[in-house]
């Protein structure tokens, strides 16, 4: 395991729109995946986690439903809504670009220039 | 984001509150319990996961605050709360409520009706664009500056005046008392003729037809042999038809050999518009046919120029009007240009005490919050807030039982 990393702004979000459209997951489904998917190098902060779950179901991203758990218990369901996955397209199309950009631009030699 | 959804999250989260609330707890309880279970497949003993979790995790019954923080209702609950603790007071004591509300009620009310008259009668007196900029000149006698009088010019006098680069434009009106002859005999009517710019300078719509325009003409052009309404005028002597239009008025001078004039009436202008009198009927210039005319000169100054420079400015030039024509000016004077309200404001008492009436209403607005606020305070002294449960000081001491009854009683 890798050193952790802390999520800069609006990335959170992102990752929580991608671990569910690989399936409907609960709340606590999602922390578990992006865990497990960033190989536990992603550090979420639990204030900031449900905050952001509330906005996406808010601005319409996500939507949940309740359903049973492995467990038979009663637990909320997200899945990607159908804005919700363009918004999942671009913003990672947005995230890439400024990774690209911002890897080359450090990357770049005296004599380059 | 959608605005849509954001407002249906809104308005489930207003109309369906505590079910809202319940869900929110009911998913982070489960959150909270499958993260203790896996504490515990990692070997830690029931009660540790537990207490551990909610460590790590908070309370779920903060939560469903945190859900209305994070979808943006906190404003909302705030001030919807602070409504409900409001008119829950105002019914618990509907007397204090009546008395509180008809005192505001009293003073918003006189403030208002103050403020519409001082509207109406100082701050937007005129029609007309610009009319802060529009000033008219009077001539004073130095030794009593208090006692000033407008005066007229000549045409010729009007171009000179016309021509002071401290104006924007100028606009000449001059007032003829004709007779207006009719089917039953004549009457005297006041008519006011204005020069070409009237339009442009003054800005104002006609209720029903069209107003003078430039193409009309000034002195000396070919007359159209037109009349504009004034709003009075129509109402008093055409019952205020809009068929009015293409009816011809004749007039005359007085003027003996001179011949009735015949002119279409084109058009009405709105009540507001009153100037010169009110008169009337307008007519352009360019029907003034009569020499010996006297021209009110409206100017209106240039962005920036202050009356008095401007007036410091036509000081001179109205000086040589005055060794032409000596009659009309006094001895010795100066010119003043003065604000279009000024000629009003100065010579009616009324309406100078109108500031002063404003700030009494104003100063009674003021007392009745001040009184509100002081009744409001006695109130709080009296009886201790709500959230204490508690009607008055003495409750708390149920000596005789009633306070007791007081408390729960209501």
């Amino acid at each position: 395991m890798g050193k952790q990393i802390e999520l800069p702004q609006g990335a959170l979000e992102m990752l929580i729109l991608k671990a569910i459209s690989l399936g409907s997951l609960h709340g606590y489904g999602i922390l578990l995946r992006i865990q497990q998917i960033s190989g536990e190098r992603v550090e979420i902060l639990q204030g900031s986690f449900y905050t952001a779950i509330y906005r996406l179901e808010r601005s319409g991203w996500i939507a949940g439903e309740w359903g049973e758990s492995e467990n038979n218990r009663r637990a909320k369901y997200y899945h990607l809504t159908a804005t919700g996955k363009r918004q999942l397209k671009e913003e990672a199309a947005k995230w890439s670009d400024m990774a690209e950009v911002i890897a080359s631009i450090l990357q770049t030699k005296a004599e380059e220039i | 984001m959608s605005a849509f959804a954001t407002l249906r999250c809104w308005w489930r989260a207003i109309t369906h509150r505590s079910r809202i609330n319940r869900e929110v707890q009911e998913e982070f309880q489960f959150h909270i319990d499958a993260y203790a279970g896996d504490l515990i497949r990692q070997g830690m003993s029931h009660a540790d996961a537990q207490r551990q979790a909610r460590i790590d995790l908070g309370q779920p019954d903060v939560q469903s605050e945190k859900y209305r923080d994070a979808v943006g209702l906190r404003a909302w609950d705030e001030i919807w709360g602070d409504l409900r603790y409001g008119m829950r007071g105002l019914l618990r004591n509907p007397g204090f409520a009546a008395v509180t509300i008809l005192s505001l009620a009293l003073s918003i009310g006189m403030a208002t009706a103050m403020f519409s008259l001082v509207h109406a009668v100082l701050l937007d007196v005129y029609p007309y664009a610009n009319s802060d900029r529009t000033v008219n000149p009077i001539v004073f006698d130095p030794t009593h500056p208090t006692d000033w009088d407008w005066f007229v010019v000549t045409r010729a006098q009007f171009r000179t005046y016309r021509s002071s680069p401290m104006f924007e434009d100028v606009l000449g009106q001059a007032n003829f008392s004709v007779q207006l002859q009719q089917d039953d005999g004549e009457q005297q009517v006041l008519m006011v003729a204005l020069t070409a710019n009237a339009a442009p300078f003054l800005r104002v719509k006609p209720l029903i037809g069209r107003a003078l325009q430039p193409s009309d003409g000034d002195y000396g052009d070919p007359a159209p042999n037109i009349a504009v309404l004034g709003y009075r005028f129509w109402l008093k002597q055409f019952g205020g038809d809009a068929s009015v239009l293409g009816h011809k008025l004749t007039y005359s001078t007085g003027i003996p050999g001179e011949k009735g004039q015949s002119v279409t009436i084109v058009g009405v202008m709105p009540e507001r518009f009153t100037l010169g009198g009110p008169p009337d009927f307008y007519i352009p210039a360019s029907q003034v046919t009569f020499p010996g005319v006297h021209i009110i000169a409206f100017a209106k100054l240039k962005p920036g120029v202050t009356p008095e420079q401007a007036s410091a400015a036509v000081d001179p030039m109205v000086h040589d009007f005055a060794k032409q024509d000596s009659r009309i000016y006094p001895q010795s004077f100066q010119t003043r240009l003065q604000p279009l309200i000024k000629g009003f404001t100065d010579r009616s008492r009324f309406v100078r005490s109108l500031p002063i009436l404003f700030i009494a209403v104003a100063i009674l607005l003021l007392i009745g919050c001040a009184n509100c606020s002081i009744l409001l305070l006695a109130r709080g002294q009296e009886s201790a807030p709500a959230r204490c449960r508690r009607r008055n000081s003495r409750s708390s001491l149920p000596v005789d039982g009633r306070g007791l009854s007081a408390r729960h009683g209501r």
